[in-house]
């Protein structure tokens, strides 16, 4: 938990407000843009706890910087650099000196676990690490990695050759062997499938000395959970806002069509879901316990999308012909929720994930 | 904006939590969780317990007589009593007579009438619909025309829930014909015994008789029975909708039934069941997100701020998740619930199953929660209006 002021927080939100307000008027962002000024605004080490060099603003100053990335549409990979690895790092004795690195932004490091394409079921790596005389030799393949056009490294998770255990490497993406096929998503971020062939990596290059794997992955997994529902809590705030004002401007037989109750009572709806949504996403946000924090997340994350989901096809049914059109903004947010979906997963998979968490 | 609760707070709950257990009978509590008819006298003994405590006026500030809790407390306590089987208190005396007569009524009507429904000694009804002005208020029929010192009431309400049981009705009637509708309406109280009053109960799809029909034939109501003044009726009518609104979530008893469901699937053997597992899931994060609606709303109440008709919103979902809830136990139970005994429903008789005797004459009744107290539509266009500003 973060012993960040309330004042601190709002003025947070109000410099990221300011941020994405400034770049409205140019056009859609570049992948990466601005990883410099995320930097030089504290961004970058935002996150982290102030005995690890960050500043202590936890995942309730992440929501805020999400929030601003679905409601501004930015492609800055913050959530999986700074949110997914970044919090890898931040929790691996070894992982201090590029934590330091990426702070600082001159070492961008991917992620390759806990989104969509990154593991097999139940959690599996999809690489395998053998031991060798003085590191490891990594192979596997076809991880889909988020933004790995930008990253310097990668970091995965591997079987031990021969055990159960789980290490987390981070691998340069220049070391022989590594190959990547960069591809867009159809929000237009960027991703790559990556392989591994006999890739030989130092012993420094295993971070999770005296940690659990799999725990560091969870905890993470849960506060990118919450990091996503605050992207598209963005995002939904966005289409509520545009929506309902097209509809007291636009005009038809006559009148603005916000006048026809069929509507109301649809923008209403529209109003309270997106209440709901956002209720739960600040409940997980500033929640102590770290079993309920990930139980709320995923709580947060299925009604987010329930939310997400009425809240995008109303947005896009109310605008009629133009919320279809590729210029207009409505589309571009239900795109942005849409692969978030996909990566972190639909509603129906998390629904008996909840179950198993709230009886354990 | 995060609530936090103090020490006293938690110590209030552990007050309220003990004493609701303490003083609730077994008999009552069973019959409040097998969904069996509480009778008039349920009513009274339940609500004496609570007037003992001065906990059955709990909305009320001290000024008026009532225990006079924070806003936080206030919601503390709904959700230690919705946690318990606890019967759900008639709400017409304490939450709507009493408030319109502590903040409108003259000294000497709060003198006569305040005490005697803070201590539960007179049983209230509520005479707003009519047949043709149910969610349309303004539309009203029933007139009061002024003789003397009296008004001369004539017309019909109905839907009026336990007029049958009740010593006294707070009443919408019409006394100004020529003006705008909404201002030629007066808020009088009327005493059940005053010739002339007709009530006729109405059974509902349920087999319940709550409803009622009361006619008015020339009934003579002393001019000190209105509150305020007249032609005012309404703008108090608009007060008490908001009043009614904040406590009608029933997050705190909808816990309480998710519970129990959950617990049911798991002795019918059906906790592993995707389709029922899943509708549980469903319903437990919607109501999650109820709640954390309802404590974010709380807590900027408690800042000072006024939420208004946001507070719509809770009725509007309270009421949705209650009913879908309350269709779960019966798709739960399935062929159980085909046992329809009158018998049991007025806990004449025993069931082998009770959580599925109960369950078809609750889902039955339950429609009402989306009815009563500004339909959701009604809710629906408030906020419309109010909070998205759509003209």
């Amino acid at each position: 938990m973060s012993n960040i002021l309330d004042d601190e927080m709002r003025m947070l939100g109000e410099t990221v407000a300011r941020y994405i307000a400034d770049r409205n008027s140019s056009a859609p962002t570049a992948s990466g843009d601005g990883w410099q000024e995320f930097a030089e605004l504290g961004w970058l080490s935002l996150p982290y706890a102030e005995e690890v060099g960050g500043l202590g603003f936890g995942t309730p100053g992440v929501s805020e910087v999400m929030r601003g990335h679905g409601s501004g549409l930015l492609k800055t990979p913050y959530l999986p650099f700074v949110v997914l690895a970044g919090g890898v790092l931040a929790r691996c004795p070894n992982g201090a000196e590029r934590l330091a690195e990426a702070m600082a932004g001159e070492l961008k490091v991917a992620p390759a676990f806990r989104t969509a394409g990154t593991e097999r079921d139940g959690g599996v790596p999809m690489l395998v690490a053998g031991k060798e005389a003085d590191g490891f030799s990594i192979n596997g393949g076809d991880v889909h990695v988020l933004a790995v056009d930008e990253a310097d490294a990668v970091l995965v998770p591997a079987l031990i050759e021969g055990s159960s255990e789980i290490g987390l490497f981070v691998v340069p993406l220049r070391e022989p062997g590594v190959t990547s096929r960069i591809h867009t998503m159809v929000d237009g971020r960027s991703a790559g499938y990556v392989s591994f062939a006999d890739v030989s990596l130092p012993l420094t290059a295993r971070i999770d000395g005296g940690v659990e794997a799999r725990s560091v992955l969870d905890a993470v997994w849960a506060e990118a959970l919450i990091a996503a529902a605050a992207e598209n809590l963005g995002a939904m705030q966005a289409l509520y806002d545009q929506t309902l004002e097209y509809a007291k401007l636009r005009q038809q037989f006559g009148r603005p069509i916000g006048s026809f109750q069929s509507l109301q009572f649809r923008l209403v709806d529209m109003w309270i879901k997106l209440d709901e949504a956002r209720s739960l996403v600040a409940a997980a946000a500033s929640a102590q316990d770290n079993r309920e924090i990930t139980s709320l997340a995923v709580a947060a994350w299925i009604q987010v999308l329930w939310s997400g989901r009425l809240i995008g096809e109303e947005a896009i049914q109310i605008h009629g012909a133009i919320g279809m059109t590729e210029e207009f903004a409505v589309g571009r947010y239900v795109k942005r929720m849409l692969v978030n979906e996909l990566l972190f997963g639909a509603p129906e998979r998390h629904l008996a994930r909840y179950r198993s968490l709230r009886m354990n | 904006m995060t609530l936090t609760f103090s020490d006293e707070d938690k110590a209030f709950c552990r007050e309220v939590g003990d004493y609701l257990r303490d003083n609730l009978p077994t008999a009552l509590a069973d019959k409040v969780r097998f969904n069996q008819r509480l009778t008039r006298e349920d009513y009274v003994a339940w609500q004496d317990v609570l007037a003992a405590r001065n906990w059955y006026a709990i909305g009320w500030p001290r000024e008026a007589g009532g225990p006079g809790l924070t806003q936080t407390q206030r919601y503390l306590f709904e959700r230690e009593y919705g946690a318990l089987s606890c019967p759900h208190p008639c709400q017409f005396g304490i939450a709507m007579a009493g408030p319109v007569i502590f903040t409108f009524g003259n000294d000497e009507q709060k003198a006569r009438f305040l005490p005697g429904i803070r201590e539960n000694r007179d049983f209230w009804c509520q005479g707003y619909s009519e047949p043709s002005a149910g969610s349309d208020l303004a539309a009203l029929k029933t007139t009061a025309v002024r003789d003397d010192d009296h008004y001369v009431v004539s017309g019909q309400k109905i839907w009026t829930t336990w007029a049958n049981w009740a010593d006294w009705m707070f009443c919408l009637v019409k006394t100004d014909l020529e003006v705008k509708p909404q201002r030629g309406i007066s808020f009088l109280l009327i005493d059940m015994r005053t010739p002339g009053i007709t009530v006729r109960p109405i059974k509902t799809i349920d087999g319940e008789a709550e409803f009622n029909e009361v006619f008015f034939n020339d009934v003579r109501v002393p001019v000190e029975n209105r509150i305020g003044e007249e032609g005012q009726g309404w703008t108090y009518a608009k007060f008490l909708l908001e009043f009614e609104r904040f406590s009608m979530s029933g997050s705190g008893r909808s816990k309480r039934v998710l519970a129990e469901l959950q617990a049911e699937a798991q002795t019918l053997g059906k906790a592993n069941d995707a389709v029922v597992a899943d509708r549980l899931t469903r319903l437990e994060i919607e109501l999650l997100a109820l709640e954390h609606m309802e404590l974010q709303l709380l807590a900027r109440s408690v800042s000072g701020e006024n939420p208004g008709p946001e507070a719509s919103k809770l009725k509007i979902r309270g009421t949705e998740i209650a009913q879908a809830l309350s269709r779960l136990r019966i798709d739960l139970h399935a062929d159980a619930c085909l046992v329809y005994s009158e018998a049991f429903l007025d806990a004449q008789e025993t069931s082998s199953r009770p959580e599925a005797a109960g369950a078809m004459a609750t889902y039955l009744n339950q429609r009402k929660l989306t009815i009563w107290g500004g339909s959701n539509e009604v809710q629906r266009m408030i906020l419309a209006k109010q909070i998205l500003e759509l003209g």
